[in-house]
């Protein structure tokens, strides 16, 4: 860290001024200077910098007065303040430091000791430089490790709630199976009884009047008719949760989390399916041309999740009527997959930080920015690419490049 | 499915509904046990001859495969079928390889595909039934002629070469045949005693 460090230097005497901006400028500092506190202030403002010299008395506003608004500002980084002193009373240096003074100096200065003094001041604001900066690192890593854990804790709910709900689709699609059965038989029985009707109706005619009566009540004709119908319909629907929970249970792979072989059209697939709800209630269509792909190893769960973040984004951006689709081929070394929206597009001087952690375009509150961050760690942990084209106005692809086999198998995907 | 006696099946599960279902699925085609626990299971077993059994896999106290352990041993002759959710499937395949298991079915299995298998399972089970007495009936078959062969080499004047010679032979046949035949009916016999994990 060699980078030239600014100094404000706040002195009302012509003299001071000249002299220590001389040594300044000698001991390799970018110096500022200052007539006045409110001078010093106006500048500083504009233009923060961490190291302060400062005299203490000064016309308008004194050295004092200074240091304390420096404090108050409240900066992002810590600025070091040096006042320049004629007072030697205790009281008043208590006074100074109160003020929020880091170190002071007694007039006339030693300019030895006041390099020193400053090397230090100098020290401390890079350390606490720093520190701030791997702070940042750590907070962001932080970020993405709980985001990672509540995916991971949502797809250890999918998982328990696709066993539990296996157990009652499986009971109730095979009463249904068995209802129809019999009822079919009993249907059946009815209609051979029916056969004996013209019996009846000689031997027993008041008996014969109430059978006929019942039949017309339940519309015999109908229930005949629509009861197979009934019957496909619920069984139609039950296949429908079934799938559902199966789409779940293979998207959140949790019995699987460890490295596989997988075709990556089903995974596709399957993973468009989650979101098959949401495309009908946005009107949007998928359009799906799936190349023939050789299988691929990778970490199941975070290529899913990968896509499922690709495929959300692009149902974001795309108004009602709109397409959205997926593409995937070989191109002889990698397989390639595409997806391409028709939505509103991403801005030219964003598209180079689409990838950055926190990066977002979305409302305060709406998603975290570590969607496509995630997607892209994942990609490259995979030994694979993705990149972005998108025009403002008419819609973004995603194309996305994957070996047949990750470089190593110990990558931390 | 014309065979005059029903092929007994019995069903464990934990969950009544489950057992109920599968009761009126089947009671037309099959004579039907039920137990909702491996302890249960195995008192019925023990009190009547049950041809093709059907688990869960996860059940509290005694597991499917755990289950079925202990039905090889002391039950080999049931045909054995586990039912699995996805995520039991690796216990499940371990039971499969280490010979235990005629089939897996997963929840929520096809009612039409589960009658087939159950099925399959009852022929499997005449089939080895079958075969095992096939194989008994043919040793005494062969243990009688061998001894008839003695009998009648010892019966024959000794000028009559050429046919104590075939008689020798056919007796020597006759005892390597019985010889394949017992060690089939070992190898039937070890399989069945093998240990279960």
């Amino acid at each position: 860290m060699t980078a030239v460090m600014k100094v404000m230097f706040v002195d009302d005497s012509l003299v001071m001024r000249r002299l220590l901006r001389a040594f300044l400028q000698k001991w390799n500092y970018e110096v500022i200077e200052a007539t006045n506190g409110v001078e010093a202030w106006e500048k500083f403002q504009k233009d923060p910098a961490p190291l302060v010299l400062t005299d203490w008395i000064m016309p308008e506003m004194d050295g004092i007065e200074l240091v304390k608004r420096i404090r108050a500002a409240k900066l992002p980084g810590y600025i070091y303040v040096v006042l320049l002193t004629s007072k030697t009373d205790k009281e008043d240096l208590v006074t100074a430091m109160d003020a929020g003074a880091d170190d002071f100096l007694s007039k006339p200065v030693e300019h030895q000791e006041l390099r020193v003094r400053l090397r230090e001041g100098e020290r401390i604001v890079r350390l606490e430089q720093r520190l701030q900066a791997q702070n940042k690192k750590l907070r962001e890593a932080q970020a993405v490790m709980v985001e990672q854990e509540k995916l991971a804790s949502l797809g250890h709910l999918a998982a328990g709630m696709a066993h539990e709900i296996n157990n009652p689709i499986a009971y109730v699609a095979n009463n249904l199976v068995v209802l129809e059965r019999d009822t079919q038989a009993l249907l059946d029985l009815v209609a051979k009884y029916h056969e004996g009707m013209d019996t009846l109706t000689s031997g027993q005619p008041q008996l014969a009047d109430e059978v006929r009566k019942l039949e017309e009540d339940l519309d015999l004709d109908w229930v005949m008719e629509s009861v197979p119908r009934l019957y496909a319909s619920s069984l139609n629907g039950l296949g429908r949760v079934r799938d559902i929970v199966r789409n779940l249970r293979d998207f959140s792979r949790l019995d699987q989390a460890q490295f596989d072989q997988i075709d990556l059209n089903a995974a596709l697939e399957s993973t468009a399916e989650i979101i098959h709800y949401e495309l009908n209630t946005r009107q949007i269509s998928l359009k799906k041309n799936f190349g023939d792909i050789p299988q691929i190893y990778c970490y199941p769960g975070k290529i899913n999740q990968m896509f499922l973040n690709l495929f959300s984004n692009a149902i974001q951006a795309s108004p009602p009527g709109s397409e959205i689709e997926i593409r995937t081929h070989w191109n002889g070394k990698r397989v390639v997959v595409e997806v391409e929206d028709h939505g509103c597009g991403i801005a030219k001087e964003n598209l180079d930080h689409i990838f950055e952690p926190f990066f977002t375009t979305k409302p305060v509150g709406q998603g975290t920015g570590l969607g496509l961050s995630m997607s892209y760690t994942t990609v490259r942990d995979h030994g694979g690419t993705i990149s972005v084209q998108s025009e403002v106005g008419h819609g973004t692809t995603f194309h996305i490049e994957l070996p047949v086999r990750p470089p190593s198998k110990e990558s931390k995907a | 499915m014309s065979t005059p006696e029903k092929h007994s099946i019995l069903i464990v599960d934990d969950e009544p509904e489950i057992l109920f279902s599968l009761r009126s699925l089947l009671r037309r085609e099959f004579e039907l046990f039920t137990a909702e626990t491996g302890m249960e299971a195995l008192d019925i077993l023990a009190q009547h001859p049950i041809h093709v059994i059907m688990t869960d896999q996860r059940m509290p106290e005694m597991s499917g495969t755990e289950l079925m352990g202990r039905v090889k041993t002391q039950y080999p002759d049931a045909i054995r079928i586990v039912f699995t959710g996805y995520s039991d499937i690796k216990a499940v395949i371990q039971a499969i390889n280490s010979g235990g298991l005629f089939r897996y079915l997963t929840k929520p299995w096809d009612p039409d595909d589960l009658v087939d298998v159950l099925r399959e399972a009852a022929n499997k089970y005449d089939e080895l039934v079958e075969r095992r007495q096939l194989l008994r009936d043919t040793k005494e078959y062969l243990s009688k002629e061998q001894h008839l062969f003695r009998d009648m080499e010892s019966a024959l004047p000794d000028n009559n070469v050429t046919l104590k010679t075939h008689l020798e032979k056919h007796n020597e046949s006759a005892i390597k045949l019985i010889d394949r035949v017992e060690r089939l009916i070992k190898m039937q016999e070890k399989e069945n005693n093998s240990d279960v994990p």
